[in-house]
Protein backbone atom coordinates (compact mmCIF):
# COMPACT_ATOMS: atom_id res chain seq x y z
CA UNK A 1 0.00 0.00 0.00
CA UNK A 2 2.72 2.08 1.05
CA UNK A 3 4.49 1.08 -2.15
CA UNK A 4 2.03 2.41 -4.27
CA UNK A 5 1.23 6.10 -2.38
CA UNK A 6 4.99 6.15 -3.15
CA UNK A 7 4.38 5.36 -6.94
CA UNK A 8 2.12 7.90 -6.74
CA UNK A 9 3.60 10.91 -4.86
CA UNK A 10 6.83 9.93 -7.50
CA UNK A 11 4.26 10.40 -10.46
CA UNK A 12 3.15 13.12 -9.15
CA UNK A 13 6.12 15.05 -8.43
CA UNK A 14 7.18 14.27 -12.27
CA UNK A 15 4.06 15.71 -13.34
CA UNK A 16 4.55 18.52 -11.93
CA UNK A 17 8.38 19.08 -12.16
CA UNK A 18 7.13 18.99 -16.14
CA UNK A 19 4.46 21.33 -15.84
CA UNK A 20 7.03 23.91 -13.83
CA UNK A 21 10.01 23.43 -16.71
CA UNK A 22 7.04 24.15 -19.99
CA UNK A 23 5.50 26.92 -17.49
CA UNK A 24 9.04 28.17 -17.15
CA UNK A 25 9.40 28.76 -20.69
CA UNK A 26 6.11 29.85 -21.47
CA UNK A 27 6.68 32.63 -18.91
CA UNK A 28 10.00 33.62 -20.20
CA UNK A 29 8.36 33.64 -23.47
CA UNK A 30 5.39 35.85 -22.67
CA UNK A 31 7.56 38.29 -20.52
CA UNK A 32 10.17 38.56 -23.31
CA UNK A 33 7.38 39.60 -25.64
CA UNK A 34 5.74 42.15 -23.21
CA UNK A 35 8.98 43.54 -23.24
CA UNK A 36 9.24 43.65 -27.15
CA UNK A 37 5.65 45.33 -26.81
CA UNK A 38 6.70 48.21 -24.42
CA UNK A 39 9.63 49.31 -26.53
CA UNK A 40 7.44 49.03 -29.79
CA UNK A 41 4.75 50.95 -27.88
CA UNK A 42 7.42 53.29 -26.43
CA UNK A 43 9.02 54.02 -29.83
CA UNK A 44 5.21 54.45 -31.39
CA UNK A 45 4.45 56.87 -29.26
CA UNK A 46 7.10 59.21 -29.06
CA UNK A 47 7.21 58.80 -32.68
CA UNK A 48 3.61 59.88 -32.96
CA UNK A 49 4.02 62.93 -30.38
CA UNK A 50 7.15 64.01 -32.56
CA UNK A 51 5.66 63.66 -35.69
CA UNK A 52 2.42 65.68 -34.16
CA UNK A 53 4.38 68.64 -32.60
CA UNK A 54 5.95 69.18 -36.24
CA UNK A 55 2.48 68.80 -38.09
CA UNK A 56 1.02 71.19 -35.30
CA UNK A 57 4.14 73.70 -35.47
CA UNK A 58 3.79 73.79 -39.76
CA UNK A 59 -0.02 74.21 -39.99
CA UNK A 60 0.09 77.13 -37.23
CA UNK A 61 2.89 78.38 -39.59
CA UNK A 62 0.15 78.29 -42.39
CA UNK A 63 -2.63 79.61 -40.83
CA UNK A 64 -0.59 82.42 -39.61
CA UNK A 65 0.19 82.95 -43.40
CA UNK A 66 -2.58 82.44 -44.79
CA UNK A 67 -4.95 84.02 -42.42
CA UNK A 68 -3.89 87.72 -43.05
CA UNK A 69 -3.80 87.49 -46.77
CA UNK A 70 -7.10 86.02 -47.01
CA UNK A 71 -8.45 88.75 -45.20
CA UNK A 72 -6.73 91.18 -47.36
CA UNK A 73 -7.94 90.27 -50.44
CA UNK A 74 -11.39 89.28 -49.36
CA UNK A 75 -14.21 91.30 -50.85
CA UNK A 76 -16.16 92.98 -47.53
CA UNK A 77 -18.36 89.83 -46.38
CA UNK A 78 -16.44 87.57 -48.51
CA UNK A 79 -15.74 83.89 -47.29
CA UNK A 80 -11.77 83.60 -48.00
CA UNK A 81 -11.49 84.63 -44.12
CA UNK A 82 -14.03 82.67 -42.70
CA UNK A 83 -13.02 80.06 -44.82
CA UNK A 84 -9.56 80.32 -43.49
CA UNK A 85 -10.73 81.11 -39.72
CA UNK A 86 -12.92 77.46 -40.15
CA UNK A 87 -9.80 75.50 -40.97
CA UNK A 88 -7.92 76.89 -38.23
CA UNK A 89 -10.85 75.78 -35.62
CA UNK A 90 -10.71 72.27 -37.44
CA UNK A 91 -6.83 72.33 -37.09
CA UNK A 92 -7.14 73.26 -33.26
CA UNK A 93 -10.19 70.88 -32.79
CA UNK A 94 -8.11 68.07 -34.34
CA UNK A 95 -4.83 68.48 -32.48
CA UNK A 96 -6.90 68.36 -29.09
CA UNK A 97 -8.51 65.16 -30.26
CA UNK A 98 -4.78 63.80 -31.16
CA UNK A 99 -3.39 64.69 -27.74
CA UNK A 100 -6.35 62.60 -25.99
CA UNK A 101 -5.11 59.85 -28.66
CA UNK A 102 -1.56 60.27 -28.04
CA UNK A 103 -1.90 59.38 -24.38
CA UNK A 104 -2.94 55.56 -25.31
CA UNK A 105 0.59 54.47 -24.80
CA UNK A 106 0.93 55.75 -20.96
CA UNK A 107 -2.14 53.19 -20.38
CA UNK A 108 -0.83 50.44 -22.68
CA UNK A 109 2.18 50.42 -21.06
CA UNK A 110 0.42 50.37 -17.31
CA UNK A 111 -1.19 47.62 -18.84
CA UNK A 112 1.64 45.64 -20.21
CA UNK A 113 3.08 46.29 -16.39
CA UNK A 114 -0.25 44.69 -14.63
CA UNK A 115 0.69 41.65 -17.21
CA UNK A 116 3.59 41.30 -15.92
CA UNK A 117 2.53 41.32 -12.72
CA UNK A 118 -0.03 39.24 -13.11
CA UNK A 119 2.73 36.43 -14.86
CA UNK A 120 4.83 36.67 -11.82
CA UNK A 121 1.96 35.64 -9.50
CA UNK A 122 1.17 32.42 -12.05
CA UNK A 123 5.17 31.77 -11.84
CA UNK A 124 4.78 32.13 -7.56
CA UNK A 125 1.46 29.91 -7.91
CA UNK A 126 3.46 27.20 -9.98
CA UNK A 127 6.22 27.43 -7.52
CA UNK A 128 4.03 26.21 -4.52
CA UNK A 129 2.77 23.57 -6.58
CA UNK A 130 6.33 22.04 -6.38
CA UNK A 131 5.23 21.63 -2.49
CA UNK A 132 2.81 18.74 -3.69
CA UNK A 133 2.47 16.16 -2.72
CA UNK A 134 4.27 16.65 0.60
CA UNK A 135 2.32 20.07 1.70
CA UNK A 136 -1.42 19.29 3.32
CA UNK A 137 -4.25 21.12 1.17
CA UNK A 138 -5.16 23.50 3.36
CA UNK A 139 -1.49 24.63 3.42
CA UNK A 140 -1.21 24.36 -0.44
CA UNK A 141 -4.08 26.42 -0.95
CA UNK A 142 -2.71 29.06 1.79
CA UNK A 143 0.01 29.57 -0.23
CA UNK A 144 -1.71 29.73 -3.50
CA UNK A 145 -3.82 32.54 -1.92
CA UNK A 146 -1.10 34.08 -1.02
CA UNK A 147 1.30 33.83 -4.11
CA UNK A 148 -2.12 34.88 -6.02
CA UNK A 149 -2.76 38.27 -4.12
CA UNK A 150 0.13 39.89 -4.19
CA UNK A 151 -0.04 41.52 -7.15
CA UNK A 152 0.71 45.36 -5.79
CA UNK A 153 -0.82 47.03 -8.71
CA UNK A 154 -3.97 48.58 -9.78
CA UNK A 155 -5.71 48.31 -13.34
CA UNK A 156 -6.42 50.17 -15.72
CA UNK A 157 -10.35 50.16 -16.23
CA UNK A 158 -10.41 52.39 -19.52
CA UNK A 159 -11.84 50.48 -22.22
CA UNK A 160 -11.66 53.45 -24.47
CA UNK A 161 -9.73 57.15 -25.13
CA UNK A 162 -12.98 58.89 -24.59
CA UNK A 163 -12.87 58.15 -20.78
CA UNK A 164 -11.22 60.64 -18.64
CA UNK A 165 -12.98 62.88 -16.47
CA UNK A 166 -12.10 65.71 -14.51
CA UNK A 167 -13.09 66.33 -10.79
CA UNK A 168 -12.07 69.29 -8.41
CA UNK A 169 -12.46 69.15 -4.61
CA UNK A 170 -12.24 72.60 -3.86
CA UNK A 171 -12.28 75.58 -6.02
CA UNK B 1 4.55 86.80 -16.39
CA UNK B 2 3.98 83.26 -17.33
CA UNK B 3 2.61 81.10 -14.90
CA UNK B 4 4.16 78.12 -14.11
CA UNK B 5 3.19 75.10 -13.89
CA UNK B 6 5.37 71.69 -12.51
CA UNK B 7 3.88 68.40 -14.67
CA UNK B 8 5.13 65.27 -12.93
CA UNK B 9 4.70 62.12 -14.63
CA UNK B 10 6.93 59.22 -15.52
CA UNK B 11 5.47 58.84 -19.08
CA UNK B 12 7.33 60.95 -21.86
CA UNK B 13 4.49 60.79 -24.20
CA UNK B 14 2.35 62.36 -21.33
CA UNK B 15 4.67 64.85 -19.97
CA UNK B 16 5.28 65.81 -24.11
CA UNK B 17 0.87 66.29 -24.48
CA UNK B 18 0.41 68.13 -21.01
CA UNK B 19 3.69 70.61 -22.11
CA UNK B 20 1.93 70.67 -25.45
CA UNK B 21 -1.12 71.67 -24.22
CA UNK B 22 -0.15 74.35 -21.31
CA UNK B 23 2.48 76.09 -23.83
CA UNK B 24 0.15 76.43 -26.65
CA UNK B 25 -2.02 78.53 -24.09
CA UNK B 26 0.90 80.91 -22.65
CA UNK B 27 2.02 78.50 -19.69
CA UNK B 28 5.54 77.86 -18.62
CA UNK B 29 6.32 74.12 -18.05
CA UNK B 30 8.45 72.63 -15.72
CA UNK B 31 8.95 69.17 -16.39
CA UNK B 32 10.04 66.16 -14.00
CA UNK B 33 9.86 62.33 -14.14
CA UNK B 34 8.51 61.28 -11.25
CA UNK B 35 7.62 62.23 -7.49
CA UNK B 36 11.43 62.40 -6.04
CA UNK B 37 12.13 64.99 -9.48
CA UNK B 38 8.88 66.66 -9.09
CA UNK B 39 10.17 67.37 -5.41
CA UNK B 40 13.22 68.79 -5.99
CA UNK B 41 12.24 71.00 -8.81
CA UNK B 42 9.11 72.25 -6.57
CA UNK B 43 11.66 73.24 -4.08
CA UNK B 44 14.30 74.45 -6.11
CA UNK B 45 11.17 76.89 -8.27
CA UNK B 46 8.08 78.01 -6.53
CA UNK B 47 5.62 77.08 -9.29
CA UNK B 48 1.80 78.18 -9.49
CA UNK B 49 0.51 74.81 -9.85
CA UNK B 50 1.33 70.99 -9.99
CA UNK B 51 0.25 68.29 -12.32
CA UNK B 52 0.87 64.64 -10.99
CA UNK B 53 0.41 61.13 -12.10
CA UNK B 54 0.11 59.30 -8.70
CA UNK B 55 1.62 55.63 -10.08
CA UNK B 56 5.17 56.22 -10.34
CA UNK B 57 8.71 54.99 -9.10
CA UNK B 58 10.57 56.47 -6.10
CA UNK B 59 8.00 58.95 -5.12
CA UNK B 60 4.45 58.31 -5.99
CA UNK B 61 1.94 61.23 -6.83
CA UNK B 62 -0.09 60.97 -3.09
CA UNK B 63 3.76 60.83 -1.15
CA UNK B 64 4.62 63.97 -3.24
CA UNK B 65 1.24 65.85 -2.07
CA UNK B 66 2.08 65.19 1.33
CA UNK B 67 5.73 66.34 0.84
CA UNK B 68 4.44 69.66 -0.78
CA UNK B 69 1.71 70.06 1.89
CA UNK B 70 4.23 70.30 4.32
CA UNK B 71 6.31 73.22 2.46
CA UNK B 72 4.93 76.38 3.62
CA UNK B 73 5.14 77.55 0.36
CA UNK B 74 3.09 74.96 -1.36
CA UNK B 75 0.21 74.97 1.24
CA UNK B 76 -2.39 77.17 -1.09
CA UNK B 77 -0.60 76.09 -4.60
CA UNK B 78 -3.19 73.85 -6.76
CA UNK B 79 -2.20 70.52 -6.83
CA UNK B 80 -4.05 68.08 -9.74
CA UNK B 81 -3.43 64.51 -9.96
CA UNK B 82 -4.02 63.00 -13.41
CA UNK B 83 -4.09 59.39 -13.23
CA UNK B 84 -5.60 56.28 -14.51
CA UNK B 85 -6.77 55.60 -11.30
CA UNK B 86 -10.45 56.31 -11.50
CA UNK B 87 -11.91 54.83 -8.07
CA UNK B 88 -13.60 56.51 -5.71
CA UNK B 89 -11.17 55.29 -2.89
CA UNK B 90 -8.11 56.77 -4.42
CA UNK B 91 -10.13 59.62 -4.96
CA UNK B 92 -10.71 59.97 -1.60
CA UNK B 93 -7.02 59.04 -0.19
CA UNK B 94 -6.12 62.00 -3.11
CA UNK B 95 -8.35 64.40 -1.33
CA UNK B 96 -6.60 63.24 2.19
CA UNK B 97 -3.76 63.72 0.72
CA UNK B 98 -4.24 67.24 -0.05
CA UNK B 99 -5.17 67.19 -3.72
CA UNK B 100 -7.13 69.81 -4.92
CA UNK B 101 -8.57 67.77 -8.05
CA UNK B 102 -8.55 64.13 -9.93
CA UNK B 103 -8.12 64.07 -13.27
CA UNK B 104 -8.65 60.32 -15.35
CA UNK B 105 -6.24 60.06 -17.96
CA UNK B 106 -6.62 60.51 -21.25
CA UNK B 107 -7.22 63.86 -20.50
CA UNK B 108 -9.03 66.21 -22.92
CA UNK B 109 -6.43 69.49 -23.52
CA UNK B 110 -9.81 71.77 -23.36
CA UNK B 111 -11.08 70.63 -20.50
CA UNK B 112 -7.11 70.22 -18.90
CA UNK B 113 -6.84 74.28 -19.79
CA UNK B 114 -10.51 75.26 -18.62
CA UNK B 115 -9.73 74.00 -15.27
CA UNK B 116 -5.92 75.19 -14.76
CA UNK B 117 -7.32 77.97 -16.05
CA UNK B 118 -10.07 78.73 -13.35
CA UNK B 119 -7.26 77.63 -10.59
CA UNK B 120 -4.20 80.16 -11.19
CA UNK B 121 -5.82 82.12 -14.42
Amino acid sequence: MSLAIERQADAIRGVLARYRELHAAQSRGARAELEKLERLLADAGARLAASFERLCAAAARGVTFIAPRAAANDAPGGSAAAAACAGADDLARAAGEAVTALQFQDLASQLVGHTAARLEALDRMAGELARLPEASMPELCEALAAACGARGVSPVGQGRMSEGGIELFQS
Amino acid sequence: MAKTVLAVDDSATIRRMVGFTLKGAGYEVIEAVDGQDGLEKARARQVNLVLTDQNMPRVDGLSLIRALRNLPQYRGVPILVLTTEASDEMKQRGRAAGATGWLVKPFDPNRLLDVIHRLIG
